[in-house]
C-alpha cells in the first residue's frame, strides 16, 4: 500500500527551484477581453495602447483577437492568434484576413518579431469599417511592483482618428 | 494528475486533495509536476539542410515540458510585412502535431489557409516551400530539453531553411 505521509509535500516542494507560489498548482487561466472605445491617432502619432491585466508571474501568453470584419461564409471574422512574452521582440502571430468579403485586400499571413516584422496583424481592427488599424506589438510588462499587464499597441494607418474594435481571449502561462 | 485513486484501491481522505495529488505523483518528476512556461524565439536565415528530415531544436533550458505551441514564419512574402507560415501545437510525443497554415496565393492578392493534423493522417504540417524551396514543416514535439521542429526537405538536393518565430513550452 502506498504510504500517505503528508510530510512528503514540504519535501517535494523544497526541492523546487525557480518556482513561485503562484505557479504552484496553477491552472491555465483564461482572460476574456474586449475594447471598442480606444481612439487611436493616425501616424505619425500613436500607437494606441491597450493594457490588459495579467497575473504577476505570467511569462507568456497565447492570445486570440477578433475584429468585426467579415471574412465570408458562416460569419467568420478577421483576426489574429499568436504568442507573446516579456519582450517586444518575442511575439509572433498568424493573422487571418479571410478570402472573399475583403477580396483584394484580404491576406492570411504569419508575423514574427524575431523575423523582423514591424507589425503583428493586418489592418482589420477598426470600428468604422476602414482597413486601417493593425496590431503593432504585444508584450508583458510591469506596471508596478506587483502588477503586470499584456500591453497591446495599435497603429492607425488612416488619416484621421479611428476607434478600435477588438474582442479576444488570452491563455496565460506562469 | 495521473493515476486515479479507484484504480489503486485506496480510499480518498477528505480535505486534503493536494496531499493526494502529490502522493500520487509516483511516476512524475518535479519538472513534470511544476513546469513553468518557457518562451523562446528564433531566427534562421539560411541553413543548408540535406534531403530528408531535419530536426531544428530549440533549447528550452529545462526538461519536463509536455506541450509546445507557437508561430512559424516562412519566406514567401504576402505584404510589406506578412509572410506565409503556421500556428502549430505539439506534445511530448512524435506524430501528434497539428497546425493551421496560411499562405499567399498568389502573392499580394487573395490567399488561402488550411489545417493539418498528424493524428488524422497528414504527413506534413505545412505547404511545401513554406520555409525554403521544397521545405515543409513535418512535426512539432518536445524531446528532453528541446522543442523540436521537424522539417522535411522534399527535394533531391540541399536547400536553405529559412524560419522565424516564437514558441511557448510548458
Amino acid at each position: 500500500m502506498r504510504p500517505r505521509d503528508w510530510r512528503e509535500i514540504p519535501e517535494l516542494h523544497s526541492a523546487l527551484e525557480n518556482v513561485g507560489i503562484d505557479q504552484h498548482h496553477i491552472r491555465p487561466s483564461n482572460i476574456e477581453v474586449s475594447n471598442t472605445s480606444l481612439s487611436v491617432s493616425p501616424l505619425p502619432g500613436g500607437p494606441g495602447v491597450w493594457d490588459i491585466a495579467v497575473p504577476f508571474d505570467a511569462v507568456a501568453v497565447m492570445f486570440n483577437l477578433r475584429s468585426l470584419h467579415s471574412t465570408d461564409q458562416g460569419g467568420g471574422k478577421a483576426g489574429v492568434t499568436g504568442v507573446a512574452g516579456r519582450s517586444s521582440l518575442d511575439a509572433a502571430t498568424v493573422s487571418l484576413g479571410g478570402h472573399g468579403t475583403l477580396a483584394s485586400t484580404s491576406y492570411n499571413a504569419a508575423y514574427s518579431k524575431a523575423g523582423g516584422a514591424l507589425y503583428l496583424s493586418h489592418k482589420v481592427f477598426d470600428a468604422s469599417g476602414n482597413l486601417v488599424l493593425a496590431l503593432r506589438d504585444a508584450y508583458l510588462t510591469l506596471t508596478g511592483p506587483s502588477t503586470r499587464v499584456l500591453r497591446t499597441e495599435w497603429t492607425n494607418f488612416g488619416s484621421g482618428y479611428e476607434t478600435l474594435n477588438c474582442w479576444g481571449e488570452f491563455m496565460v502561462f506562469g | 494528475m495521473g493515476q486515479g485513486l479507484d484504480g489503486g484501491g485506496l480510499m480518498r481522505p477528505s480535505g486534503d486533495d493536494v496531499v493526494l495529488d502529490h502522493d500520487l505523483l509516483t511516476d512524475v518528476g518535479e519538472d513534470d509536476h511544476h513546469p513553468s512556461a518557457v518562451l523562446e524565439r528564433f531566427a534562421v536565415n539560411a541553413l543548408s539542410i540535406s534531403p530528408g528530415d531535419y530536426e531544428y531544436r530549440v533549447d528550452l533550458g529545462k526538461s519536463g515540458c509536455q506541450t509546445v505551441r507557437g508561430v512559424l514564419r516562412g519566406v514567401a512574402n504576402i505584404d510589406v510585412q506578412g509572410h506565409e507560415g503556421c500556428f502549430f501545437i505539439g506534445s511530448a510525443t512524435t506524430g501528434q502535431g497539428a497546425a493551421v497554415n496560411v499562405r499567399p496565393y498568389p502573392s499580394g492578392t487573395n490567399s488561402y489557409c488550411g489545417s493539418y493534423s498528424r493524428l488524422y493522417g497528414d504527413t506534413l504540417l505545412s505547404y511545401v516551400g513554406a520555409y525554403g524551396t521544397s521545405i515543409a514543416l513535418k512535426d512539432a514535439y518536445i524531446d528532453g530539453d528541446d522543442a523540436v521542429l521537424l522539417f522535411s526537405n522534399l527535394s533531391g538536393s540541399n536547400q536553405n531553411l529559412r524560419v522565424y518565430g516564437s514558441l511557448i513550452a510548458k
